[in-house]
């Protein structure tokens, strides 16, 4: 892989608070996912990486280029910011047209229009900002890093704000830009987003990364995960202890009305849970995840370095 | 040297409505007082009454009027979150300090060519003479510029920078640099009084506040062409050197 996007030993903090420790990353064309809960430094991240923050600690290069240091490399180089920040006053065509100018696109009006278009915009672009949704604004901040035609973009939670229908045609924008050989560099903290869009997956947690990889080889990270599991039924007592014996389960506790349990396999436990109760006659009415936030699923990984 | 886009982009945006209106009325607050001052006045008492006015009362309008518009150049851009787009363009740092201070000198111009103005058709209908208030255009001018270009790397670098830039205008320039002598240098509105005092014959009160600064057009432009230098270097080293957000 050539890397476009380089971080060697990337720190950031804030007076005492480090918002990203070490972080050693090669990211190259493509779309990669970043991922990690909310909190765990991914925006800082990025905003180190397009050179919108000086690291404290380790040097970014993009295209071989520092973008501190050389601004050119944004010719090549867009950021949609996390903040629902835009121009107000502005129509979506006079803001996409002002980030063309500056970048020196050729035609500006030409390509704001189509990078309107490229997001749904093209028939409201005369509209104000400050009146359209979230989501609108959100496809207006697309099309405006777009607009220049980037080799590397830089999302920062590019979907948040927007409706299925235009999560959906965004999604299916990066994986095309994805798969004309540029890089794409998309954060989330939701993995069924990342998994839809994303080939490769940075994750975070706490400011350091959790685990790199395709998207594929967390899963199965994940899945060796011991999970905590909620089962609600009329015996509790008789479940649980006939729980104790199946393969996989490492705890059992008892509630009133419920049996918590912690398996280590939780497909094996999935298995056998309906045969185990069918057997003592228990009735089950509710079996729910305890812990399936993203942020233990990542404490976990970083614990365990399986990876 | 400049983006015009950029500048154009950042005087628009500063110059908002409700903003002229309000510093629109700061700055032309001398020449009110100057116009109810000199009612039932003869021309000569009118002509010393205008020139004590501009010496006295325009520093702390002009001023103000200058602070707040060319500190939210770049501060406004960074508090709304939308610096990162005019940030990461391929645009030189060196021409993005440039853009940034001709925008706020630009937008500083405004209020200051509209205060002038004010006191000049009140000086002219007041004195009977329109060449009056001729002499004081070019201080203005100055004072935009002076001002201007110290107070659009201060909005950047400094969350309150309209705080910062009060206690410059009212505590160093009004207090510090009047008892110290040496530190008079480094009051801008001495510098631009230095001008105006070599165009024309002012009153003792206005000399007065001079100090130790010389009256001479071209030792002040050459100090101006200093700050100017300064502040475009700080910028410079800021955009470069700090966090963009």
């Amino acid at each position: 892989m050539t890397a476009t996007v380089v971080a060697d030993g990337v720190s950031k903090w804030f007076g005492l608070k480090v918002a990203v420790s070490e972080v050693s990353l090669r990211i190259g064309p493509g779309v990669t996912g970043l991922l990690g809960p909310n909190g765990a430094g991914k925006t800082t991240l990025l905003r180190v990486l397009a050179g919108l923050q000086v690291p404290s600690q380790g040097t970014v290069t993009i295209l071989g280029r520092d973008p501190r240091r050389d601004p050119t490399v944004y010719a090549e180089v867009a950021m949609v910011p996390e903040d629902d920040a835009v121009y107000p006053d502005l129509s979506a065509r006079r803001f996409v047209e002002l980030a063309a100018t500056l970048s020196q696109v050729s035609d500006p009006g030409a390509a704001a229009g189509r990078a309107l278009d490229q997001v749904g915009l093209g028939d409201v672009a005369d509209r104000k900002l400050g009146g359209y949704s979230k989501g609108m604004r959100q496809r207006a901040k697309v099309a405006s890093a777009l607009v220049a035609d980037p080799r590397i973009l830089i999302l920062d939670e590019p979907l948040n704000g927007a409706d299925p229908v235009q999560r959906s045609h965004l999604i299916g924008l990066f994986r095309h830009l994805g798969s004309t050989g540029r890089t794409v560099v998309v954060s989330s903290h939701v993995l069924a987003e990342v998994e839809r869009m994303a080939d490769r997956v940075v994750a975070m947690v706490d400011g350091r990364l959790a685990a790199v990889g395709t998207v594929a080889s967390l899963r199965e990270a994940m899945s060796d995960r011991p999970r905590l599991v909620k089962v609600g039924c009329d015996r509790p007592r008789l479940l649980a202890a006939a729980l104790i014996g199946v393969d996989g389960v490492t705890g059992v506790r008892v509630f009133d009305g419920a049996v918590e349990v912690e398996a280590t396999d939780a497909a094996a436990f999935a298995r056998a849970l309906p045969a185990v109760a069918r057997e003592r006659q228990v009735r089950i009415d509710l079996v729910e995840p305890e812990d399936e936030s993203l942020e233990s699923v990542f404490r976990y990984l970083v614990e365990a370095r399986t990876w | 040297m400049v983006n015009r886009t950029l500048v154009a982009h950042l005087f628009r945006r500063v110059l908002r409505p409700g903003r002229l209106v309000g510093l629109g009325a700061l700055a032309a607050v001398p020449g009110v007082v100057f116009g109810l001052a000199v009612i039932g006045r003869d021309a000569a008492d009118a002509a010393r009454i205008y020139h004590e006015v501009v010496a006295t009362l325009t520093p702390g309008t002009l001023s103000i009027a200058v602070l707040v518009i060319a500190a939210a150049v770049l501060r406004e851009e960074r508090d709304s979150g939308t610096l990162p787009y005019l940030y990461l363009q391929p645009i030189r740092r060196s021409v993005f300090a440039v853009s940034a201070l001709v925008a706020g000198v630009g937008a500083a111009l405004v209020f200051a060519l509209w205060g002038w103005g004010a006191g000049w058709a009140l000086s002219g209908v007041a004195t009977g003479s329109w060449r009056t208030a001729v002499p004081s255009l070019l201080p203005h001018v100055a004072a935009a510029v002076g001002y201007g270009v110290l107070f659009v790397p201060l909005g950047y670098l400094v969350p309150r920078a309209v705080l910062v830039g009060l206690g410059y205008v009212f505590v160093w320039e009004g207090i510090v640099a009047t008892l110290v002598e040496g530190m008079a240098q480094t009051s801008i509105w001495r510098i631009v009084m230095s001008i105006y005092a070599d165009l024309t014959e002012l009153p003792r009160e206005a000399v007065e506040v001079l100090g130790p600064v010389l009256p001479g057009v071209w030792g002040a432009a050459a100090k101006l062409v200093g700050v100017a230098v300064a502040g475009w270097a700080v910028l410079w080293w800021a955009l470069r050197r700090r966090d963009a957000l």
